[in-house]
């Protein structure tokens, strides 16, 4: 479990430094305060860097260039950096724990030739400094990024990143994580496959739905006109299914986080760039879920119970959470949550943009039950 | 505004304070004014309120009680815990004004005076008009209740006296802060003006 995280030179963030991190982290703040920033730097991290997760990231901001037309340029990686300008070999992104130097991940603009092997840049002013110029003229040299833990290094090219080769799909590919809108049914499906074989985990989930609706079982079946899979759902006392579809977004995205949380914990998974690279024993699997807005859709008389049960599912399956959340309804609810459960460790974390960098303040359930009771405005 | 706030015991608190910002013409949209539930959860939240978002003044009204020094020994370690400046020793008998961290500027007000023992209703005993006929009698009703018939502490005595003396006025029973709004209550008394100069400086210039 991360206890604490720094941000160096990536996206939104000068500098943005976490002291204190909990089991279950809800990040609130103004528009614009950088916390899907977060919640991406957090991707970036736990995974190592993966070129899919640096791709998506572009991607859902549509900061991602056709490599073919860009040649040589590091402008598709820009936009990770910082100031969006990043000087080869010099700036960089650095991402990890407080005082654990070993543990940080660092991202760097690099230039390849032959390869994915790194030209290291040389004294200026000597012959054979590599300039962005030189570079350019030489057909064999491409504009890659370098990415560092644990003192090992590896290479990726822009065309990994944009997908357009070696594009790696499936289940494995780092922190569950679900956006504001929704995570992708298919991946859902798949999630599902995975813990319908324990029966707990399949009981935890229906559990969850329950203050919406008395659910009793949830099946995965193929659709009639043979497209994909869906869900349905059999309430207590009726014989017949629906859909899930039919309830609403709301009962929707419980369904999706609830079987996130149980799917986070499989450690099973190798995530597949990791082993590419075998930094296993710097990076140890930490199951993480990543939750943007965490409230869409949900009721606020639910939300407390929908809190209850991240809570206590992190706390039972050792998965660390991220949330974001604008409502004060939600606050509470975690508030209430976090009281209750407080060997789950939660923390509500606000981040503030200044000047000279972003700030995070924060607050344990201590300081939360406050909060609560004067109707403190922490957002 | 919601970025200059001032928490206070309870709801007679309150009531007081807008009835004197009324008096002297101080807008009500300057501050926020948050009565808390007792001297003790306004205390807790300290720490708490210093990081609401968006905050630029906080200033606190407590009731000095029978010790100011450990009343000011509590505040000073709520403020320590927020590590955000250290209290001077002793309150400013014109109220405390200081600057913390981050540019959040934090008052004291100790009633009655900053300076004696006391609660908030010593501070509005100073509002009855000067030569006033009715309050030596008030007092000398409250001396000869027999100590075995007197259902009031000490320390709420001053409680009792200017209830008292409300009782018997020609709107009788009026709570503290109507009663200065309906000047029963003088609040041009000599003991407000250094009041009010300490809640400009703390939370409107």
């Amino acid at each position: 479990m991360l206890t604490s995280f720094e941000v160096h030179g990536f996206r939104a963030f000068s500098q943005l430094t976490i002291e204190r991190l909990g089991r279950v982290n809800l990040i609130v703040g103004k528009n614009n305060s950088g916390k899907s920033s977060l919640l991406e730097a957090l991707r970036v991290y736990r995974t190592a860097g993966s070129p899919f997760v640096l791709g998506e990231i572009l991607r859902a901001h549509d900061e991602v260039l056709n490599p073919s037309d860009m040649g040589l340029e590091v402008a598709q990686l820009a936009a990770l950096f910082h100031g969006r300008n990043p000087r080869p070999f010099s700036d960089k992104i650095s991402l990890g724990p407080k005082s654990a130097p070993q543990q940080r991940l660092v991202l760097r603009p690099v230039f390849v030739r032959d390869g994915l092997n790194p030209i290291r840049s040389q004294p200026a002013g000597t012959s054979e400094e590599v300039t962005e110029e030189a570079a350019a003229a030489d057909p064999n040299v491409r504009a890659a990024l370098s990415i560092e833990l644990g003192g090992r290094e590896m290479c990726v090219d822009a065309d990994m990143i944009s997908g357009r080769r070696s594009r790696m799909t499936g289940l494995g590919q780092g922190p569950t994580w679900i956006s504001a809108t929704g995570a992708d049914n298919e991946l859902v499906s798949r999630w599902w496959d995975v813990i319908v074989l324990n029966p707990e985990s399949e009981n935890r989930v229906v559990k969850c739905l329950r203050p919406i609706a008395p659910v009793e079982r949830m099946t995965l079946v193929e659709r009639p006109e043979r497209r994909g899979r869906m869900f349905m759902v059999r309430l207590k006392g009726e014989t017949g299914s629906t859909p899930l579809r039919s309830f609403g977004d709301g009962m929707a995205r419980m369904f999706q986080i609830a079987i996130a949380m149980e799917f986070a914990s499989r450690t099973g998974f190798v995530w597949a760039w990791m082993s590419q690279w075998s930094i296993g024993e710097s990076l140890p699997l930490a199951p993480t879920l990543l939750l943007d807005e965490a409230e869409n859709g949900i009721h606020y008389s639910v939300l407390a119970d929908f809190w209850r049960f991240v809570f206590k599912v992190a706390q039972q399956n050792g998965v660390q959470v991220f949330a974001t959340s604008h409502s004060w309804d939600c606050i509470e609810g975690f508030q209430v949550a976090a009281s209750e459960n407080s060997a789950a460790d939660g923390v509500l974390i606000r981040l503030e943009r200044h000047d000279q960098g972003t700030k995070a303040v924060l607050f344990d359930a201590d300081e939360l039950r406050i909060v609560s009771r004067d109707e403190i405005e922490v957002r | 505004m919601k970025n200059r706030l001032l928490l206070v015991e309870g709801k007679n608190d309150q009531h007081v304070i807008y009835a004197l910002c009324h008096a002297y013409g101080i807008a009500e949209n300057v501050f926020d004014v948050a009565p808390a539930g007792g001297v003790d959860q306004l205390l807790d939240s300290i720490p708490v309120r210093l990081k609401q978002s968006d905050l630029k003044r906080l200033a606190v009204i407590v009731d000095a009680d029978d010790d100011i020094t450990r009343t000011w020994e509590r505040l000073a370690n709520q403020i320590r815990k927020s590590a955000m400046a250290e209290l001077p020793r002793a309150p400013d008998v014109d109220g405390t004004c200081l600057n913390l961290k981050d540019g959040i500027r934090f008052g004291v007000w100790i009633m009655p005076d900053n300076r004696l023992t006391g609660i908030l209703e010593d501070f509005v005993a100073r509002l009855v008009p000067t030569g006033d006929c009715l309050l030596p009698q008030v007092d000398k009703f409250l001396s000869d209740i027999p100590p075995e018939n007197r259902r009031f502490s000490r320390q709420k005595q001053p409680k009792s006296r200017i209830h008292a003396w409300l009782a018997v006025q020609s709107d009788p029973g009026m709570p503290l802060g109507q009663a200065i709004t309906a000047t029963f209550l003088n609040a041009q008394a000599d003991a407000v003006r250094p009041f009010i100069d300490w809640l400009h400086r703390a939370l409107v210039h």
